[in-house]
């Protein structure tokens, strides 16, 4: 058996009155695998005992209610939803117990349009609410958490869905062989059509050999052990084999067997006879045996002699021998929205969502919702230190420049101060170097200059004065010589006045006097005004 | 207790419950201090990147002006420099006879035009200086690229002096010697 740390998914209890069982299922991808007890409970074994001993104490665990306050019912309505299926439902409860309705807890489930077609079909479980508040307190005296509370009906239905082939239109009825007693289900593919307890379970059998007549010996008694013991060897029909150091026959366990026998056998054919009336002529293909039925050899065989029908043992496989434990089994497969004792039943469409909702999905929601909410920040931030860091590392590679950039530009910013300070003492006065260059570089050598003085204005020449008061105008004349060509200056003095104008330092060349002075040149009188544009 | 949280509805509400709160915490412990320290980073970075700028800005800056003057430092200022008034004209003198000499000038007369005079004039961005004015008249003899060459290197020196007005004239001796009158006006600290 394998130990509680690999022991990590579902936990099913069998809580009945007369039987007790705690099964472990480890699901894999499309197979479970039973991990404990490994065989029938043990007499007198509490499940707080197997929970001990298995080191389960604090783990989920879903249970059965059984009992014969425990009624379950196929009913068919006609269509109605809601409150009124529920007041329905509770008006047929009323006559299915034998205690008030208001001490009951009714559950249901909507199975679909009924056979005839005209109503629907719903399954319903009533429970004694007593009944229920004591198998929570069994499961949490335990040490177990309480997390679903069914019926056997609904947990095998589980078991049978959880296994990998089903065939949807083969009616099977299971035989649930118990060791008080036994259940009969009946089901179409996964549709749960019949389900009743039935009295006769392992120890009916055993109970039978206690007292036993063997012929040629009279009566002989026998205790609990060695009637176990005689069942299994000998089993129905002999279906354990003659021991030849046996002193009892076969034959006289078989007699000793046959009322039980007998009545288990009716059990059954009255179910079938039953589901085969009610839905119109669909008969049951077969039956399953699961639960203890090693417990019983030849019970098998045994039915199927008398019931003229298929009869086979569901018994392990290799890794899908989940059925071989009976429905207890189904138990840690339940399916949400499935009978439940522990939910409440005023499910609305809120509530049905969120029925849906799995925890794990919304943990793992959750986790993707949170991680995706800090993740872009982390991200973020991650990116603002990479590049900080990246311009940090560039910084350093030029601050050894820092301080001679420093120093040129407070060397630049002083000559800037100094070249405005200049510029404004400087105001209109051109750059007479460069005037005085410039006008060099004017005359060409058809000319010759004799005199370049600035023009004072004269204080009775108002105009004059006010034109040379304005900014940057200056006036200069300009006296020079220049040669005559053929008897005329025109030509040269022409040029020069040209030259003159596209100066940048001259403009509004004048011409105030030219006169011939000798037979080759002619002395000449300009005047024209200083201009700031070639200031540098 | 564990009965009624086992409803769905109080579940799925404990699950929107837990949810709120686990992201309002997570918000709170995790994303804020993230984001408040994203939003330093990127002050910082802004503040790095403003400074690497304006140091590459500089460095290239300081590499075209010693492209452009390959013989000067480039942390050495080329301002000029306004002298104490009591130093203006001798050390101005002093600073012009080896222009003169360089250029062949000849000086005949330096007369003082009027005397010195405090001028405000605006400097860089408009902020006011005092200067103190003096104008000296200087009557020269010289050819003319000479002259002009003299008025150019007067114009250049570091202190603030320039040729306020120049006249050249031809007097009909010794061509091309020409006879200049020019004037400087100097500018010293008050």
């Amino acid at each position: 058996m394998t130990g509680a740390p690999t022991f990590t998914r579902r936990l099913g209890a069998l809580l009945g009155d007369t039987s007790r069982a705690l099964i472990g299922v480890e699901r894999g991808q499309g197979w479970a695998r039973v991990l404990a007890p490994g065989g029938p409970p043990r007499a007198g074994a509490s499940v707080r005992e197997v929970v001990e001993a298995l080191g389960l104490g604090g783990r989920s665990a879903a249970a059965m209610l059984e009992g014969s306050d425990v009624v379950v019912r196929r009913l068919t309505l006609p269509p109605m939803k809601g409150a009124d299926l529920k007041a329905a439902l509770a008006l047929e409860c009323r006559n299915l117990i034998g205690y008030p309705i208001e001490e009951a807890v009714i559950r249901h489930e909507v199975l679909g349009p009924s056979v005839q077609g005209t109503g629907i079909d719903v399954l319903v479980a009533v429970a004694p609410k007593r009944a229920i508040s004591e198998s929570i307190r069994a499961l949490e005296s335990a040490g177990l958490l309480p997390r679903r509370l069914t019926i056997r009906a609904v947990a095998l239905r589980s078991l049978l869905r959880s296994a990998r082939s089903l065939d949807m239109d083969e009616e099977v009825a299971y035989l649930d062989l118990g060791p008080r007693e036994s259940h009969i289900t009946i089901v179409r593919g996964d549709e749960i059509r019949f389900t009743r307890e039935c009295g006769v379970g392992v120890a009916s059998f055993i109970d039978a050999l206690r007292s036993i007549v063997v012929p040629g010996q009279g009566v002989r008694l026998l205790d609990a052990g060695e009637a176990e013991t005689l069942l299994l060897s000998h089993g129905v029909l002999g279906g354990g084999g003659e021991q030849p150091s046996s002193e009892i026959p076969a034959s006289a366990v078989l007699v000793m067997l046959r009322p039980s026998l007998e009545r288990l056998t009716r059990e059954l054919w009255n179910s079938v006879d039953y589901v085969h009336e009610q839905f119109h002529g669909q008969t049951v293909s077969k039956i399953a045996l699961l639960g203890e039925t090693a417990r019983v050899p030849g019970l098998a065989s045994y039915l199927a002699g008398v019931l003229k029908m298929p009869v086979e043992t569901v018994d392990s496989e290799p890794e899908g021998g989940t059925l071989a434990w009976g429905a207890v089994a189904g138990l840690s497969h339940l399916d949400p929205g499935a009978i439940d004792f522990l939910e409440p039943s005023n499910l609305g469409p809120l509530s049905r969502v969120a029925g849906a909702v799995q925890p794990r999905v919304a943990i793992a929601a959750t986790a993707l919702l949170l991680l995706s909410v800090s993740l872009p920040a982390e991200m973020s931030v991650q990116r603002e230190r990479a590049r900080v860091t990246d311009l940090e590392r560039k910084l350093a590679s030029v601050a050894p420049y820092a301080d001679r950039v420093v120093r040129f530009r407070e060397a630049r910013s002083e000559e800037a101060s100094s070249d405005a300070v200049m510029a404004s003492l400087r105001g209109p006065t051109p750059p007479w170097a460069e005037v005085l260059r410039d006008l060099s570089h004017r005359v060409g050598p058809g000319a010759r200059l004799t005199s370049v003085a600035l023009v004072e204005p004269k204080p009775e020449d108002a105009d004059a004065a006010a034109v040379a008061a304005a900014p940057g105008a200056v006036t200069i004349r300009i006296e020079g010589l220049v040669k005559r060509e053929r008897l005329r200056p025109e030509a040269p003095l022409g040029g020069l006045m040209a030259s003159l104008e596209s100066s940048p330092y001259v403009d509004q060349v004048a011409l105030v006097t030219c006169q011939a002075v000798a037979v080759a040149e002619s002395r000449f009188v300009l005047e024209a005004r200083l201009s700031g544009g070639g200031t540098p | 207790m564990t009965r009624s949280v086992r409803h769905p509805v109080v579940r799925l509400a404990l699950l929107v419950l837990v949810l709120v709160v686990s992201t309002g915490a997570v918000r709170a412990v995790y994303v804020g201090p993230r984001e408040r320290e994203a939003a330093e980073l990127k002050a910082r970075y802004g503040s790095l990147a403003a400074k690497v700028d304006d140091l590459q800005r500089g460095i290239g800056d300081l590499a075209a002006w010693s492209n452009a003057h390959p013989a000067e430092r480039a942390e050495a200022t080329r301002g000029r420099q306004a002298p104490p008034a009591r130093e203006l004209v001798p050390a101005f003198l002093k600073a012009l006879e080896p222009i003169a000499a360089r250029h062949g000038i000849v000086t005949e007369t330096i007369d003082p035009v009027g005397p010195p005079a405090e001028e405000t004039v605006p400097g860089l961005s408009g902020r006011p200086v005092r200067l103190l004015r003096q104008s000296l008249r200087f009557r020269l003899r010289g050819a003319y690229r000479d002259i002009a060459e003299y008025v150019r290197e007067v114009d250049g020196m570091s202190a603030f002096v320039m040729a306020r007005t120049v006249a050249l004239r031809y007097d009909g001796t010794g061509y091309p010697a020409l006879q200049a009158e020019v004037r400087f006006d100097l500018y010293g600290a008050p």
